[in-house]
């Protein structure tokens, strides 16, 4: 297909008088798998539901392959395998009544693809739907969403409900998606996961896109948080004369600092090994950080709640 | 219209469909299987309505209960059969779309390639496909009655019934869907389809007690109900007919345009 599989210009959507999105503007190209990063409510699936024809922009416009996601919404479908943030399913099929009834919609069937995907999420589909666990759930919805081999999958917060494992696994099967020339679209409020498996990101709070970066980029710009505990004072300078690392907080003592770091690791990692370490937690990257980053000039953001909990490294 | 969306509507419905043609069945054959009686005192049937004024007796479909179509007509077609079948229809009527919305599974279901039109037209065909099996099984259960208690009905008179029990049924149907293409929850549509049945019927009652009050007959589909005269002579007034089915064709047209343009979001 000739046309960009997404192009978003000055979308906007109020609910009401309440703001949905605003003068949203992005395109995703071909053969890219593209992150939508956002706090939760921060307009991410009213995007979505836009790019799907659900609901129709107050105004800018939303194009799949050229075609316009409200008018020409049946058709944008032929090509668009969707997984919806919020999935609810008909409780009374089994998988396998699920997953053919929304095969039979689509002119052709690929039926070894599905039992193929069906195998690697470890999906039983004689199940009747409402005896699932909300991962059987989520994964019956990726497979629905996969098994239609459609040039561009669009996945609203794709690995939610997914044990680690799996989530391992669902990266791996969209790599190959890409492998096989699909465009990937998928939103997400986990940074490290994006970071993960997109090239590409727009950043969207508050219903504004903050910015469209590549991941390499991002993660030049992004600040983790590390906390070190040593059995003998250091002083703080050691840290703070390296380039992209910043003292946030010292302890009394000396023997309990809190760092910034950005960009590479080599140099700290170098001199924290040669320090009487006693403990250390390394943060994964949070959207704070990369929010701080864009509003520094201007206001400052007020945080949101979705912090990611410390990765403990014990020495 | 969808064919996929009409059979999975269908298969939906069919339990449903199946339980309310049993009772409509046993219904039937129970009221017929008192007839006999019926027949047999029908002098003093007669003199016992007499009783009352006539135009209460019309009002509550119990008029001349001594001939069969009276007597299925003041029993069970007048008022217990409209009764039954509107809550089926409203309830299955109401479910189209809000059930969808409400339960959160219209995001799935309008993401097939298919036009949110030829997918709501596919779940009215299959409510109308039901409410046939159970206009079918109506008539069925007032043949077999008739022919359990030895009385002969025309072939002709059973069409004719049909033919107001569907229209009446087409009509709700399609003030039910329409008040379901805009609502987020299965009940309000429900709740709104379920109080226009009573106001209509209330309306037909009340049009008949006094002549300040007749206007009301041209605001109520029930005036255009009949179905004790279609099976006692085959007699239908294609007008009323032809507006029963309007009510439910504009209705169910409506209901498909403010379907095609609504957010389809809970």
């Amino acid at each position: 297909m000739a046309s960009v599989p997404i192009e978003v210009e000055r979308l906007t959507r109020y609910y009401g008088k309440r703001r949905g999105v605003m003068d949203l503007t992005f395109e995703v190209q071909e053969g890219e798998i593209f992150g939508f990063l956002g706090p939760n409510g921060a307009g991410k699936t009213t995007t979505i539901r836009q790019l799907m024809g659900l609901m129709r922009p107050s105004s800018g416009t939303a194009r799949v392959f050229g075609l316009d996601c409200w008018r020409d919404s049946t058709k944008v479908k032929e090509s668009v395998g969707f997984l919806p943030g919020d999935i609810r399913l008909y409780e009374k099929m089994t998988g396998e009544e699920m997953l053919d009834f929304f095969a039979a919609f689509r002119r052709v069937q690929h039926r070894r693809f599905r039992r193929e995907l069906a195998d690697r999420l470890g999906l039983d589909l004689g199940t009747r739907i409402k005896h699932m666990s909300k991962g059987n759930r989520q994964k019956l919805a990726v497979a629905q969403a996969l098994m239609h081999d459609a040039p561009l999958l669009i996945l609203d917060e794709p690995s939610s409900g997914l044990d680690p494992l799996m989530q391992v696994e669902f990266v791996e099967l969209l790599r190959e998606e890409q492998a096989r020339g699909k465009t990937v679209f998928l939103s997400s409020h986990q940074l490290p996961e994006v970071e993960r498996i997109a090239h590409r990101v727009a950043i969207i709070r508050e219903g504004r896109l903050v910015a469209v970066e590549e991941v390499a980029r991002l993660k030049q710009l992004r600040e983790r948080r590390m906390e070190v505990t040593l059995h003998a004072p250091v002083p703080s300078e050691r840290f703070s004369a390296l380039e992209g690392v910043r003292v946030v907080s010292e302890a009394p003592g000396g023997k309990q600092i809190a760092l910034a770091v950005r960009g590479k690791l080599g140099p700290l990692l170098r001199v924290l090994s040669d320090m009487p370490i006693d403990d250390l937690t390394f943060a994964p990257p949070d959207l704070e950080s990369v929010f701080l980053h864009y509003y520094s000039d201007d206001e400052d953001p007020e945080l949101s709640s979705e912090t990611q909990p410390p990765v403990e490294v014990r020495g | 219209m969808s064919w996929v969306m009409f059979r999975k509507a269908l298969k939906d419905l069919r339990w449903t469909v199946f339980w309310y043609a049993f009772g409509l069945v046993l219904y039937g054959i129970l009221i017929l299987s008192f007839y006999p009686s019926v027949r047999e005192n029908a002098e003093e049937m007669q003199q016992l309505m007499g009783a009352f004024p006539k135009s209460v007796m019309e009002a509550f479909g119990a008029n001349n209960m001594s001939t069969l179509a009276g007597w299925v007509g003041g029993k069970y077609l007048n008022v217990m059969w409209p009764l039954i079948m509107s809550v089926f229809i409203i309830m299955a009527g109401a479910a189209t779309v809000a059930r969808e919305v409400e339960r959160g599974t219209i995001e799935l279901l309008l993401s097939v390639p298919e036009s949110r039109t030829r997918l709501l037209a596919a779940k009215l065909v299959a409510l109308f496909t039901g409410i046939l099996v159970l206009v079918a099984a109506t008539i069925g259960s007032i043949a077999l009655g008739a022919v359990l208690v030895d009385e002969t009905l025309a072939f002709e008179n059973l069409l004719a019934l049909g033919a107001v029990l569907l229209c009446f049924s087409v009509a709700v149907a399609g003030y039910a869907v329409m008040l379901s293409s805009f609502s987020k929850e299965r009940s309000k549509p429900a709740g709104m389809a379920a109080g226009l049945t009573l106001a209509s019927y209330l309306a037909w009652v009340v049009s008949d007690l006094s002549k300040d009050w007749e206007w009301l007959r041209n605001v109520s589909i029930f005036t255009a109900y009949e179905p004790q005269p279609a099976l006692q002579s085959g007699h239908i007034e294609l007008a009323h007919l032809g507006a029963l089915i309007a009510v439910g064709l504009i209705s169910s047209v409506v209901a498909l345009a403010i379907f095609r343009r609504r957010d389809a979001i809970s």
